[in-house]
């Protein structure tokens, strides 16, 4: 599929960012060069290298209240400032040729006060002008993000599920580690990498260059179709290494003297695990898999040793574990020892993650009404220091406001190995 | 008998794909229009055999399609092909119908293209020629889940109603370990294109090598006038062309001999083919009409051997329509024997793709019905304290 890609905020601007420069690097052509990133801070342009300078566009630089220097993480403030900059912001959509393309990604943090209030204005009026399904590719914050962004976050959901065609989400709270990431922000890099190869291994699956055709090529249509039901999606993926006499993990072998291992053809077996693995490691958002509505699964690998087999009944298996009756799958040809299986559940509906989220935004709703009637409670266990000390951050992304929470509130998650690796 | 050839889809493309390379190989002319239509353009890219300027892209200004395929949904195939439909009756154009004697279509019916655009094909070349339509099709395996089998269920009866005979093939009978991605159903369909090629290709030669016992065209198309769905079977074996020269030369008495063990062979070849795996497994005992071809160096042809062959089958079938004729392709170097069941109505695994189709249809309708609700209570707090931003 071939896609625009809007980012809002600091969150959604990185992640735009990081999918440009992998498109300029790698031969794989997914968006013909249709970038726009939205931001309320001059500085945030900065990090934004690989997106050129005429796609960068400033929102509310006139506006009183915060002149470029970024909203501090009020959705309210971030909704309002765009309403009043719609004529600029349609302006810059026609830097955009969406029917050039199938579809347009719409890239935001939830939790910042850009990405869930600027956003939300800039989606629903790109939605106006394209008959194009625009795809919102979500961030989640991560819980030492504070009560805020928990509550921003609840709120921006909402708008995003209401107006976007499908909502991918990625949560930044099963993937961040603070223990071995150190700050979120020092994580970024990490995590987006993580996030944009899953999203490229799906959404442009099959847009590879000079690539032979697949047997099976996943066309736009098949992951329209997918994404029709609209909701919340989540992502997986999985990657194994072949066991061939020119694979990297044979050439160690042989290095280190233990070359006896002689299989160039993967069996069935394999390919049927690396599929399974991919929704029982860690998904892009952690989620009831039996709540799912429909399924996209890509297998990308040399295809003169993938098993069929393996494909069709780990396609099988998926569709059964999941209680569906749509999975729809592909193939993408590629050269190399690497085998990677990636999956698209959409309209996912059980989420735990997201009632936690919904249940510490209403709370922490409550604890601002109760400070809004009690005014001379001085301190407030709930509330994040960011907000009560005012702290000015310079971008207002959700994930920057790291350090402003509680010690208390953090604590140490398990990780799992996640990927079959044969590295 | 000679087909103008037209395959819908992917897998109803590559189908085509390998029975024109097939009758190239084997020196026949079956095919004298060979068509692909399309909704994706890349899939158009692949085939070896049908010439490009024969390759219909439809769709490409539908909103829901634009070239990159249907995804799966036989409605939109299906509006496709009538929104498209002058561009497919232009395709027919340079086809000189007095010089064919039937038509044939080829799809998959799990997809989305086979199984929604070829109906309207069919339907339009029915309006357009008085010559019968034939259709090729492939129903998916059960491990290919539910929406294909809803597909192909719904699909069937559009093909069925629309043709004069649905020759089908089951993927699931076919399925093979050991393949890789790249070779996929490459070898299905070549197996696929063998017997239907051998079967439709009987009695080409009219004109040239005249047979004692020869196949004509008109049998193939008495048998295959049935409406129904048809199962083929094939076998063959190899020849020993020595013995087959030598046999002529030797005295009355041994090659009395070698024609009983000849026709003694011919008829286990048939017995073979019914007995082998059938494109769709179907009870032969319910077959309307059958028909038997064997094909092979006129040498080793044995008359008594294939009539025998074809009481064999009046008894199986139990009906006294059983057609029997040698498609002489001297110099070939394996005897094959094609057996064409007519109109077999015990299918099990149509009746396995219906139910796998309603339990898919109930599973989607039920997934319709609470989608919205279950989205709204996901992304709302429990007593909808939290408003959205704008």
């Amino acid at each position: 599929m071939k896609f625009a890609l809007v980012g809002v905020g600091g969150a959604g601007g990185r992640i735009v960012n990081a999918l440009a420069k992998v498109e300029r690097e790698s031969d794989r052509a997914f968006t013909r060069d249709q970038f726009l990133v939205f931001d309320t801070t001059k500085e945030a342009f900065t990090q934004y290298t690989d997106v050129p300078p005429d796609r960068h566009v400033l929102v509310g630089d006139t506006h009183p209240d915060i002149r470029g220097e970024g909203l501090d993480g009020d959705i309210e403030l971030g909704a309002a400032v765009a309403e009043e900059d719609t004529d600029e912001i349609f302006r810059e959509f026609d830097k955009l040729a969406t029917h050039e393309v199938h579809a347009v990604l719409f890239v935001v943090g939830l939790a910042g006060g850009t990405g869930g209030g600027v956003g939300p204005v800039v989606l629903d009026g790109l939605q106006s002008i394209t008959d194009s399904p625009v795809y919102t590719l979500g961030i989640l914050p991560d819980e030492t993000e504070g009560d805020r962004a928990a509550y921003n976050a609840a709120r921006a959901l909402q708008t995003y599920v209401e107006l976007s065609d499908n909502t991918i989400l990625f949560d930044n709270n099963a993937w961040y580690d603070e223990q071995a990431d150190g700050d979120l922000e020092d994580a970024y890099q990490r995590l987006n990498i993580e996030l944009v190869t899953r999203v490229i291994a799906v959404l442009a699956a099959g847009e590879l260059e000079d690539a032979p055709i697949a047997e099976n090529r996943m066309d736009a249509s098949d992951i329209i179709r997918t994404l029709e039901p609209g909701g919340v999606s989540t992502l997986g993926y999985a990657t194994t290494e072949l066991d061939r006499p020119d694979g990297l993990l044979q050439r160690l072998l042989a290095y280190f003297g233990n070359d006896d291992e002689d299989g160039p053809v993967t069996d069935a077996t394999q390919i049927k695990e690396l599929i399974q693995s991919t929704v029982k490691t860690k998904m892009t958002l952690p989620t009831d898999i039996t709540s799912t509505e429909k399924g996209l699964l890509v297998l990308s690998g040399p295809r003169d040793v993938c098993s069929r087999k393996g494909f069709e009944t780990g396609r099988y298996w998926l569709e059964q574990e999941t209680d569906t009756v749509e999975v729809r799958a592909g193939d993408e040809p590629m050269d190399g020892s690497l085998i990677a299986a990636s999956v698209l559940l959409t309209n996912v509906t059980e989420v735990e993650r997201i009632d936690e989220i919904q249940r510490r935004a209403v709370a922490y709703k409550h604890s601002r009404e109760h400070d809004a009637s009690a005014p001379t409670i001085a301190t407030d266990a709930d509330e994040p220091s960011t907000d009560v000390s005012g702290e000015s951050d310079s971008a207002d992304d959700a994930g920057d406001a790291v350090e402003a929470d509680s010690a208390e509130e953090w604590e140490p998650k398990v990780k799992p190995e996640e990927q079959i690796e044969g590295e | 008998m000679k087909l103008a050839t037209i395959g819908v889809g992917n897998a109803g493309t590559k189908i085509l794909d390998r029975m024109l390379e097939f009758e190239q190989e084997t020196d026949r002319n079956l095919c004298r229009h060979a068509l692909a239509i399309n909704t994706a353009r890349t899939d158009l890219a692949k085939p070896d055999f049908i010439p490009e300027d024969r390759r219909v892209l439809i769709g490409d200004t539908h909103q829901e399609a634009k070239g990159h395929g249907v995804g799966g949904d036989v409605d939109v195939g299906a509006d496709v092909a009538k929104t498209d439909i002058e561009e497919i009756r232009r395709a027919f154009d340079d086809v000189e119908i007095h010089d064919v004697d039937a038509l044939f279509v080829s799809a998959g019916l799990g997809g989305g293209t086979g199984s929604g655009a070829g109906p309207v094909v069919i339907d339009e070349l029915q309006k357009m020629y008085d010559e019968p339509v034939y259709g090729l099709g492939v129903l998916p395996g059960e491990y290919e889940g539910g929406r294909p089998a809803l597909n192909a269920a719904r699909s069937l009866q559009s093909f069925v109603n629309g043709v004069d005979n649905f020759m089908a093939f089951d993927n699931d009978a076919w399925r093979a370990r050991d393949q890789t991605i790249e070779e996929g159903y490459d070898e299905m369909n070549e197996e696929l294109a063998k017997r239907i090629v051998t079967l439709l290709a009987a009695g080409e030669q009219d004109e040239s090598d005249v047979a004692e016992n020869a196949m004509d065209s008109s049998d193939i198309m008495r048998t295959l006038d049935t409406g129904g769905v048809s199962s083929i079977g094939y076998a063959s074996s190899g020849v020993d062309s020595q013995k087959g020269l030598l046999t002529r030369f030797k005295s009355n008495g041994e090659e009395f001999d070698d024609e009983a063990s000849d026709a003694a062979k011919i008829k286990g070849l048939v017995r073979r083919a019914v007995n082998s795996r059938l494109t769709i497994p179907g009870e032969v005992s319910s077959t309307d009409r059958a028909l038997i071809v064997l094909s092979g160096p006129p040498e080793t042809f044995a008359r008594k051997g294939l009539e025998s062959a074809r009481q064999w089958i009046e008894q199986e079938a139990d009906t006294v329509e059983v057609l029997a004729g040698d498609d002489p392709r001297p110099g070939a170097d394996r005897l094959a024997a094609v057996v064409l069941l007519s109109n077999v109505t015990k299918t099990p695994r149509i009746d396995e793709i219906q139910n796998q189709a309603v339990d898919a249809q109930n599973k989607i309708r039920e997934q319709e019905a609470v989608r919205d609700e279950e989205i709204s209570e996901l992304i709302t707090d429990e007593n909808d304290e939290l408003d959205p931003v704008i």
